[in-house]
Formats: C-alpha cells, structure tokens, sequence
C-alpha cells in the first residue's frame, strides 16, 4: 500500500510499504514511529465482459453458402457438346462421334470412346 | 473411472485385431492372388466395421452413464477411432461397387495403423472427460464428422494414386515411393527427436528435411537401382486392378468428394468458432494448415478440370495431399493452439 506521511518539517512524504494480511506485525520490522497493519477488508469482485457486435457475419456466412454452391457447380457440373454424325455413301454408312468439354475432357473422352463402343456393337448386333 | 469404460475399449482393442487381420489378408489375396483370403479379408473388414460402429455408439452410451453425455468426437484417441470408422465404411462401399480388393491393401493398413496408434497411451488413453463448456455444441458433431468424411476420402485417393502408378507401370512409382518413406522417416524421427529437442519448431524443421533427405534418396534409389528389377513384380501386382482410366477417375473421384467435404468441414468449424469463441477465424495452427490442405486439393481439382491434369500427376496431388492432411490431423498438435485437444 502507499503511505503518505508529514515529514518533521511539515512536508508530505509518500512511499511504498508492504503490508501482510495474515501478519500484522510484519511491519514492526520497519521500526517506525507506528505500525501499520490490516484487519480486514472486503473484497470487491468483477467480471469482465466483452461484447461484439459483428455485422459482417451474415455477409461471411452468405459466402459460406455460395462457397459451397459455387463448388458443386465448378466441379461437378460442365458444359458438354456431342455430335454424332451419319454419312451415307453407296449403301453404306459411316459413323462418327465427337464431343467437346469445357471440363475435364480426359473423363469426358473415356465416355465418349465408350459410347461409341456401345454404339459399334450395336450396329454390329443389328447387322446379324 | 477405469471400469466405465472398459467395455468400448475391449470392442475398440477387438476392432483394432479384425482390421489388422484385413490389412493382412488383402495383401495376401493381392500378393499370393488367393481369392479365398480375399473374401475372408472382406469378412473380417465387415466385422471390424460393424465392431467399431458398436464401439463407437457404446463409448457414447458410457459417456451418457457418465453424466457428461457428449458425442465421442472430441479427442485425439476418438479421432483416431472415427477415421477408422468411416474410411473402411467407405472403403467398403468401394469395394462393392467396382469390385476389386487391392485398395483394401493400403486403406485396412491406414486405418488398422489408425486404431493401433489410439490404444497407444500418448493419445489420449482413452479415458471418457467432459467437454470444456465452450466447446459444447451440435456444431461439434457438424464439424468433426464432416473433416473426417473428408480425410476417409482423401486416404482412399491415396491408396488409389499407388494402384494406379502400379497399373500403369509409371516411372512416378519410384518418387511416390521414395515420398511413402520419406513421411514415414519425419514421422519417426519426429516422434524420436521430441523427446530431445524443446522447441517444437525446430523438431519439425529437423524432422522434415530428414524426411526430405531420405524422399530424395529412396526416390533415386526406387527409381534407377530397383524398378527395372521390380518389372516383374510391378506387372504381378497390376494384373488383375481395374484399368488405369478407371483408377484415375475414381482417384479424381474420392479427391472431388474429400474436397466437398473438407470445405464443409472448415466451415462449420468457423461457425462453430463464431459461436464459441466469438470469432469465425483466429489463424489458429489448425485452421491454418486446413487451409493450406484445402488449397492443395483445389489448386489440383483446378488444374484437372481446366488444364486436363490427369494420371501421374493426380497420384502425385493425392499423396502431396494426404501428408498435407495428416500433418493438419497430427503434426499441428505439437504447434500451440485452439485445437490442442483439450
């Protein structure tokens, strides 16, 4: 605790002195005119609290849910062209199946050759 | 306290035995290509899987008669158990679907390794605590559930990525390889090195470029000494795997559903954050490296869709990805940080 004292000559004089609760005494040892010692106190308690206020949350959450839209749609959905095209010459016709992607052709051109498997053997079922 | 939950951990320890005898049937049936392990490797498979459900539902009932009654997904130990849980769920489901049992090689290991890791007593010895009142919240369940759907997908992407460099006979086997015991080298000279170094950070420096050192080096040495001698060995194991398109779509595949859920998973995880602890994002060690996986992954679906990325280098994003995971999982616990795992 501070102490704030008159000096002989009738000036203020302060200073830190270290005053133990559980030993009244203790201050004896500073061998002063007096000895200043604590009986009791009440203790004051407090909590802290913080409130935010964030109004930028709906904005993030709203990204959250277009973050999640907008991956399905890039990476599940793409955009696909294909042609099969039939030309006829003498009797005979020639098959042809192309396709275009604009997302992960290498998947898109293992279906195609697939479907134009199916499609041969097919053609060559019909034949019999 | 000790008696309580006895009984999910003898499920759990039985769980752990029928996934070890899977690992090890699998890759007789691959290896020795006897049918007849193969379907007693499924067998166990589904008996540890249906174990590890009921030792999974059992911890949570114990947990109610307990008074603290929290979802068991809260800790390393519980973590370890849930991976384990959904990769071979999953992994089943695969192996019905396209009917072939070497990827249960590689994904019985992971997740026998997985449960093996959590009976060990430096994860958490599997004692039931209550959850800190922060942390209790049905975004938990969100959060968790979701991260480890992701991370299942994300090792059958990695044990396809082998399959596939197998199949193909590719010249990246040998790199992958060399990166398999590269990780394995971190891994245990990390676990090693701990008990030396004090400072975290520079056991994961020194660990890491050890790692590094021994990818570098096993890489060259798979790649010029044994793979010309591995030929036979190489077309042995690829005999009977579906075809190299198949396996890099599937590959392409598990990667797009981990992503999905990765993502989700890192966002309920911030809302689940903003409701705890009042911020959505602290930067936390974590948080970070989940994003960083998450770029990883994206980076790789990004140039696969538009630059037409497919086989050697997808294995390649597979494995890259799956140690990003399981640093995220693992390596970031040494790191300070919200997830310390209570």
């Amino acid at each position: 605790m501070l102490v704030v004292e008159h000096d002989d000559d009738g000036e203020l004089r302060s200073q830190e002195r270290i005053i133990l609760f559980r030993h009244p005494r203790f201050d004896a040892m500073k061998r002063d005119k007096y000895i200043i010692s604590a009986i009791d106190f009440v203790p004051r308690y407090y909590t802290g609290l913080q409130v935010t206020r964030d109004p930028g949350v709906g904005t993030v959450y709203a990204g959250f849910v277009l973050l999640m839209a907008g991956c399905l749609v890039a990476l599940m959905l793409s955009h696909k062209q294909l042609w099969i095209k039939l030309d006829i010459r003498g009797g005979k016709t020639r098959v042809q199946v192309a396709g275009n992607t604009n997302k992960n052709a290498f998947v898109f051109e293992r279906h195609i050759e697939r479907m134009a498997g199916y499609l041969f053997e097919q053609m060559r079922d019909m034949e019999k | 306290m000790t008696s309580s939950f006895a009984a999910s951990s003898s499920v759990l320890a039985a769980v752990t035995f029928l996934y070890g005898l899977a690992a090890l049937f699998y890759w007789i049936c691959w290896i020795f290509k006897t049918p007849s392990f193969g379907r007693m490797a499924t067998v166990a498979a589904i008996a540890g899987v249906l174990g590890n459900w009921a030792g999974f539902g059992l911890r949570w009932w114990e947990s109610h008669q307990m008074d603290i009654g929290r979802i068991p997904l809260s800790n390393l130990y519980e973590s370890l158990v849930f991976f384990g849980l959904v990769t071979m769920t999953v992994y089943l489901f695969v192996e019905f679907q396209y009917r072939f049992r070497a990827l249960g090689a590689f994904v019985a290991s992971l997740s026998f390794l997985a449960l093996a890791y959590a009976s060990l007593p430096g994860s958490g010895d599997g004692t039931i605590r209550p959850l800190l009142p922060a942390l209790q919240s049905n975004w938990l369940t969100a959060h968790v559930a979701t991260c480890f759907l992701g991370y299942a997908a994300f090792a059958l992407a990695f044990g396809l990525a082998h399959l596939y460099l197998l199949k193909k006979s590719d010249h990246a086997l040998g790199t992958v390889l060399g990166a398999d015991l590269g990780a394995v080298v971190a891994v245990v000279s990390g676990l090693l090195l701990g008990k030396r170094i004090s400072s975290a950070f520079f056991m994961l420096l020194a660990a890491f470029f050890l790692g590094l050192a021994f990818f570098a080096l096993a890489s060259w040495l798979f790649t010029h000494l044994l793979k010309p001698r591995m030929d036979r060995l190489v077309n042995h194991l690829a005999d009977k795997l579906p075809d190299s398109g198949t396996l890099d779509e599937l590959m392409h595949q598990s990667i797009l559903f981990g992503f999905l859920f990765l993502s989700a998973g890192i966002i309920t995880g911030a809302v689940w954050a903003n409701s705890a602890w009042g911020r959505y994002w602290s930067w936390d060690p974590k948080e970070t490296w989940s994003l960083i996986t998450w770029f990883a992954y994206a980076i790789f679906l990004h140039m696969r869709l538009v630059r037409g990325w497919h086989g050697a280098k997808t294995a390649y994003c597979a494995v890259f990805g799956f140690f990003c995971v399981l640093f995220t999982w693992f390596g970031v616990n040494l790191l300070p940080g919200l997830h310390s795992y209570a």
